[in-house]
């Protein structure tokens, strides 16, 4: 007789509301069905009663962790409506606030995951270092979540001296190779809670059209970096991490060394900076009448988003599909015949973020 | 991905008319049986990125289809039939969630829809919460409604 | 001095109530405060467990429907009394406690009681994440024990007899060290630390059986645990303190010993993850076991 257990949407192992209804029989889980909608906002709606500018500073608000994501991509789609060019400098500002995005984004993420298996050490180390980003961060754009960054036609905020920032990411890269990585693949009790845990075949991985480093890790080669470059990553000669055993450890694996690319990216934008102006002249332009979608890679995987406009101040319709959204579906399927005590890790692994999701 | 899109679209049935963008590809094809299209696009290997529903003057909502495959983009732009559509979650899993939030949101039925459950919004409340009109026509309509409540 | 009185103050004084309840406060403040410097942190205040007991003493207790409040409250109570038993039969360093034949075997069947409790509590909590916290507790027993009690047969054998003070008093050998590797091994499982933090795990059932409990019930609780570890790394220290001669070096042996044992107990914690609970059971069976069971050998040569 199998029991049920619920995960969330109250949950320690939860760091958002979202309820994993399991089926059990002693350890094992049988069945998992997921439900969402604690946290709706309907931003898409609110985003089709407000003006362009206003929009750039709500859909920040639709993740926390990757509010600069979601500004760039909304950004982008309006510029490609009016087929504005934004600036060769604000090109690289905003490659180097979406990595430092992802670098912190990740480095929580190895928080999180190290304390649902229990390694408290592993989490302060992780949230220690990821401070140092979140200081950097603040530096440049005076906040520490929701930044501000992007504008239509360019950036809000110049990165004035690149010292700010190289000494803290090199420091970062250092504790990468030198104690995460390592502590990660070698010490034998993480090492028992991740191996062949989650598994999710690249089969399914295609089918259920999971994106970002859950993808990568099942060997499916997609990243939106390098598929459609924005922003400077076609000047950076951006490299793609896969790894083909899709479980747990791959997960872990793929984001660190995603981390150390970042690290890299940050470093050679720093060092190919041009001059010029960050924003175009205009700092009000007109969007004229006509559709667009733009595909960003967030921290989580592929940020889409799908703006039409009348020629108005204001928005037709604006869609938004978060990364969360199309990987979240796939926990049932990472989760059954696993062990109870690998459920929270299971879903942490996957990186979900139900604040997206839930839009 | 390199194949002739033109070509494998023509093998089928609906009206179509493809437009280049500078974000890919767009296909106006209102009758479009979505069913055949997805079992195409599944062969092919295109990706479903994910549905926008809008809401249309006369009650329907135009559901934009939206694919990739690496630097292949896709959009589909299919209407609903009194508000009803085929589901494609059968053949695609990744369209289960997304079909069942426009049920909610647009109150769009998609037929042979295996669990065609609420997804976001508590089930007392009503369907059809994002049907309003967005752009200048949503202005001026939130324009008189708030000068009839003053 | 007559042996009812040697009991009494053997329970309520030396190695029972009074000091073993300050020890507890001390070991936990000493585990948490080690634990943070390792992860970088400050730590809290030296008298933070005795913060933490009155704190919870003074809480209302809820009490969940359906449970019977004796069962409630007298569980914690029964665990409570036996980890003080188990205390004051332990031959600490000038214990007045009476030593009578086959004391091993009753303490152990003392030491078993908190664990029992914990089953029991996290089936009568009528939560999910308790019953599942229990049978945790259940299965870790399993593993644990297996060298735990097959270290004092080993020891009970080199002696000739399940007399505590016999074992401790006896001439130090290669036995004593096995015992003690085995019982090392098994202290992390018992005191439901890293990586063996199985049953209380917080992030997947919500601190396990536990859950329910609040107020004055969940404070006792608490204080079994660290009695537990006072009870523990003392049985393991008195092995050693037989070494030296004399009340006051015996002493300081048996508080270096117990001391060291919380402090290798909170590196382990610090510095591994969880572990699931079929890779603890391996564990035990598989190196617990080899540690016991050479300890058997050495006695039986």
């Amino acid at each position: 007789m199998p029991y049920r257990i619920p995960i969330g949407p109250y949950h320690p192992a939860l760091e958002e509301p979202y309820k994993l209804q399991l089926s059990c029989t002693g350890e094992t889980v049988q069945a998992v069905e997921i439900e969402v909608g604690f946290t709706l906002r309907a931003i898409e709606l609110l985003a089709q009663r407000r003006n362009y500018v206003q929009d750039i500073v709500l859909v920040e608000h639709v993740c926390g962790i990757c509010s600069n994501v979601h500004a760039t991509a909304f950004a982008m789609a309006a510029e490609k409506i009016a087929g504005i060019q934004i600036p060769d400098r604000a090109r690289y500002i905003r490659t180097i606030m979406g990595e430092l995005e992802r670098l912190h984004s990740h480095l929580l993420w190895a928080g999180i995951g190290s304390e649902d298996i229990g390694f408290r050490s592993m989490f302060m180390e992780m949230y220690y270092v990821r401070e140092s980003i979140m200081d950097i961060l603040e530096v440049i754009s005076g906040n520490r979540v929701n930044y501000g960054m992007i504008a239509i036609g360019g950036v809000n905020r110049d990165i004035p001296d690149p010292k700010l920032i190289l000494p803290k990411v090199q420091e970062l890269r250092k504790v990468l190779e030198n104690m995460a990585i390592p502590i990660f693949t070698r010490n034998a009790t993480v090492k028992s809670r991740t191996v062949k845990i989650g598994p999710l075949s690249k089969q399914d991985a295609i089918k259920y059209g999971v994106v970002g480093p859950m993808a990568r890790a099942s060997g499916v080669n997609i990243d939106i970096r390098q598929d459609l470059p924005y922003a400077a990553y076609q000047d950076l000669d951006f490299k793609i991490v896969t790894s083909e055993d899709g479980d747990v450890q791959a997960r872990l694996v793929v984001r660190a060394l995603e981390m150390l690319e970042s690290v890299r990216l940050i470093e050679s934008a720093l060092a190919n900076m041009p001059s010029g102006p960050i924003r175009i002249d205009d700092p009000f332009p007109t969007i004229p009448a006509g559709e667009a979608t733009s595909r960003v890679e967030a921290p989580r995987g592929e940020a889409f988003y799908y703006v039409a406009s009348d020629g108005s101040d204001t928005p037709l319709r604006v869609k938004i599909r978060t990364p969360s959204y199309i990987n979240i579906p796939a926990i049932p399927l990472l989760c059954v015949g696993q062990n109870l005590a690998d459920m929270p890790l299971i879903q942490a692994s996957i990186d979900p973020c139900v604040s997206c999701t839930d839009r | 991905m390199t194949f002739d899109l033109e070509t494998k679209l023509s093998s089928l049935a609906g009206a179509y008319k493809l437009i280049h963008a500078q974000d890919g590809s767009w296909l106006d094809a209102p009758d479009l049986n979505v069913v055949e299209m997805a079992d195409l696009f599944l062969k092919i290997g295109l990706r479903l990125t994910t549905v926008t529903g809008i809401a249309l003057e006369d009650g329907e909502t135009q559901l934009i289809y939206h694919f990739m495959d690496g630097g292949t983009v896709l959009n589909v732009k299919v209407c609903t039939k009194k508000n009803v559509i085929a589901s494609i979650t059968s053949i695609m899993p990744s369209a289960d969630w997304i079909e069942r939030e426009i049920h909610d949101l647009y109150a769009v039925e998609f037929l042979g829809h295996p669990h065609l459950d609420r997804l976001v919004r508590p089930p007392e409340l009503p369907i059809g919460f994002f049907r309003e009109k967005g752009g200048e026509a949503g202005k001026q309509q939130r324009a008189q409604t708030q000068t009839k409540v003053s | 001095m007559n042996e009812i009185v040697r009991g009494i103050v053997a329970f309520l004084l030396w190695p029972g109530l009074i000091s073993a309840v300050l020890l507890a406060w001390f070991y936990l403040w000493l585990g948490r405060k080690v634990t943070a410097r390792l992860q970088g942190r400050q730590g809290p205040p030296f008298f933070q467990p005795f913060f933490d007991f009155v704190k919870l003493l003074g809480k209302k207790m809820i009490r969940p429907t359906g449970i019977n409040m004796g069962l409630f409250l007298g569980l914690p109570l029964v665990s409570l009394i036996s980890v003080l038993a188990a205390l004051a039969l332990i031959p600490a360093p000038g214990s007045t406690s009476i030593s009578f034949p086959g004391d091993l075997i009753f303490l152990l069947y003392l030491l078993e009681m908190p664990a029992l409790v914990d089953i029991l509590v996290g089936y009568v909590s009528r939560s999910v994440y308790a019953q599942v916290g229990a049978v945790r507790e259940a299965l870790l027993s399993l593993g644990h024990n297996l060298p735990f009690i097959v270290a004092f047969i080993a020891l009970a054998i080199q002696a000739k007899s399940s007399n505590l003070q016999t074992i401790v008093d006896m001439h130090f050998s290669l036995v004593q060290i096995f015992a003690a590797i085995a019982l090392i091994i098994a202290i992390p499982a018992r005191v439901k630390a890293n990586p063996f933090s199985i049953p209380n795990a917080e992030t997947e059932i919500v601190a396990g059986t536990h859950i329910e409990y609040n107020g004055p019930a969940l404070a006792i609780l608490e204080l079994v645990h660290g009695l537990e570890i006072v009870a523990l790394s003392g049985l393991l220290a008195s092995l050693f303190s037989g070494m030296v001669t004399g009340v006051l070096p015996s002493l300081i042996v048996y508080l270096v010993v117990s001391i060291l044992v919380v402090i290798f107990t909170s590196l382990l914690a610090a510095s591994t993850a969880r572990v699931k609970v079929q890779y603890a059971l391996g564990f035990y069976w598989r190196w617990g076991a080899l540690a016991a069971a050479l300890a058997v050998v050495a006695a039986v040569m």
